[in-house]
């Protein structure tokens, strides 16, 4: 029995997730990169229109098929895909941002627990999607109008469970332990309030990232958010509603699965580091 | 030895804590008793410097309890559950001020295989002698233990008792033993004090 073995050991264990969080964070990366590089390296006015080749199912030429427009469904799902992933993750990322930043503030100060209430209750009080529209409008529309629009709307479900988590762990007996063993305030919050906020953080930033999509869809659709002449998933699924009724299924369907992929990937990804963070939880 | 000289806190005008003094000599088993609310927990922050009187004064050798942490008096809170963090390994919460002391993880029968686990993967009699093994420190002279052993069944509170008092014994170390079974402080302590219930408005 000796100290080696009470401090060398905790460490080991988490080798195995650590691993596995490597791994899987390659082939997000790997997942979220393709639709980007591939995107890059297409020409930069996207496919062209071609009256030649309309509402062709897909073959060796078109692996995706072609809209009624002629479009090469391919480059344009990959290029949409692109847009997309850069919508869902920027605003994911600045709506997390707000809500640590926010959550933890209210948390520490009372008069901004105030002001931070009161704008809570604002953005869940009103319709949601109106609150994104006058954003995104406001924003001047376009890529930066949907993140914005996500971005400053989403936070305050996040910013209340930090806040809530903040306080109960500040409170904690296991924290007046620590105090009275002479650790400073910092020391405190790296190692008892951050393993004990991350996962929240991290489940928060997942849950975002698809439904910003999914706003970005909902804006484009309206005319707010993404261009038409720029490809977008949104974009895309809300024009292939007329293709699916002619029967042009592949229309909808590729770009559909990219989102899925993408989703879902991030998802096992966010998975992985919420059990990295809490140490009780096995190895998957 | 450590000392309370009519020592008063009350919190929001209520008075918890009014004129109390103590003694405590090295090596000595202090009982302290007094029914629910008589202020035991807080004099027993009080006494380990983690809440200021607001008169009086607590003595460490003649002179003030020094401020910095971990000083010399130990506080053992209640509810060994609530008192590790359930997201450290129990390596690491031995390890918490000070690497563990061998000698201490034998006497209270510590297993070096627990250092990977958690706190919920013990039960609560490994997880009380866990809890109050971090607070062994060299610099440990007085250990305050606050109903330590009350959510435990008799066999397992006597067999942590039957291993604290002689390694504190050992150590030179003076035990304050909060409890409320009068049995189990007469068979401990050498002395008692029981604070008596405080009037609800002061």
């Amino acid at each position: 029995m000796t100290d080696a073995s009470l401090t060398l050991r905790p460490m080991a264990r988490h080798s195995p997730l650590r691993r596995a969080l490597l791994r899987r964070g390659a082939l997000v990366a790997a997942v979220f990169a393709a639709p980007i590089l591939i995107a890059l390296t297409l020409p930069e006015t996207g496919p062209a229109v071609n009256a030649l080749t309309r509402n062709l199912p897909p073959s060796a030429a078109h692996p995706f098929g072609t809209d009624a427009l002629g479009r090469d469904m391919a480059a344009r799902s990959f290029a949409a895909l692109a847009v997309s992933v850069k919508v869902g993750l920027f605003a994911a990322i600045l709506s997390t941002a707000l809500a640590v930043v926010l959550g933890l503030g209210a948390a520490l100060d009372r008069r901004l627990d105030w002001l931070v209430g009161i704008l809570t209750e604002m953005a869940l009080g009103l319709p949601h999607f109106v609150l994104v529209m006058l954003v995104a409008y406001a924003a001047g529309g376009g890529m930066w109008g949907v993140v914005f629009g996500v971005g400053l709307t989403h936070w305050p479900r996040l910013s209340r469970v930090l806040r809530h988590e903040a306080q109960t762990v500040a409170a904690a007996d296991f924290v007046a332990v620590s105090r009275a063993l002479g650790r400073p305030p910092l020391w405190i919050a790296r190692h008892h309030l951050a393993p004990h906020l991350l996962p929240q953080v991290v489940a928060g930033f997942v849950l975002i990232f698809p439904h910003a999509i999914l706003h970005e869809a909902g804006l484009s659709f309206i005319g707010l958010g993404i261009p038409p002449h720029l490809p977008s998933i949104g974009v895309i699924l809300s024009e292939s509603l007329r293709a699916i009724m002619a029967g042009h299924w592949w229309v909808a369907l590729f770009p559909g699965l990219g989102l899925m992929i993408v989703a879902l990937s991030f998802e096992l990804f966010g998975e992985t580091l919420r059990r990295a963070a809490d140490p009780r939880e096995g190895v998957a | 030895m450590l000392s309370a000289e009519a020592v008063s806190l009350s919190f929001a005008g209520r008075s918890v804590l009014r004129e109390v003094s103590l003694t405590v000599t090295p090596g000595e088993v202090l009982g302290l008793s007094g029914p629910s609310g008589a202020g035991k927990s807080t004099l027993a922050r009080v006494l380990s410097g983690t809440l200021a009187p607001d008169a009086g004064r607590v003595l460490w050798q003649g002179s003030a309890l020094p401020r910095h942490h971990p000083g010399p008096v130990a506080h053992v809170p209640q509810s060994p559950e609530l008192a590790v963090d359930p997201r450290w390994t129990v390596g690491r919460i031995l390890a918490n001020a000070a690497p563990p002391d061998p000698e201490v993880l034998a006497a209270l029968a510590i297993r070096p295989a627990w250092a990977e686990r958690h706190p919920a993967e013990l039960s609560g009699g490994e997880l009380a002698r866990v809890s109050l093994a971090r607070f062994f420190l060299p610099t440990t002279r007085v250990l305050i233990c606050d109903e330590i052993t009350a959510q435990l069944d008799a066999l397992a509170a006597q067999a942590l008792w039957q291993a604290l008092t002689p390694l504190a014994r050992h150590r030179g170390m003076a035990l304050i033993v909060i409890s409320h079974d009068a049995a189990l402080r007469r068979a401990l302590c050498s002395r008692q004090i029981t604070l008596d219930p405080r009037p609800v408005a002061a």
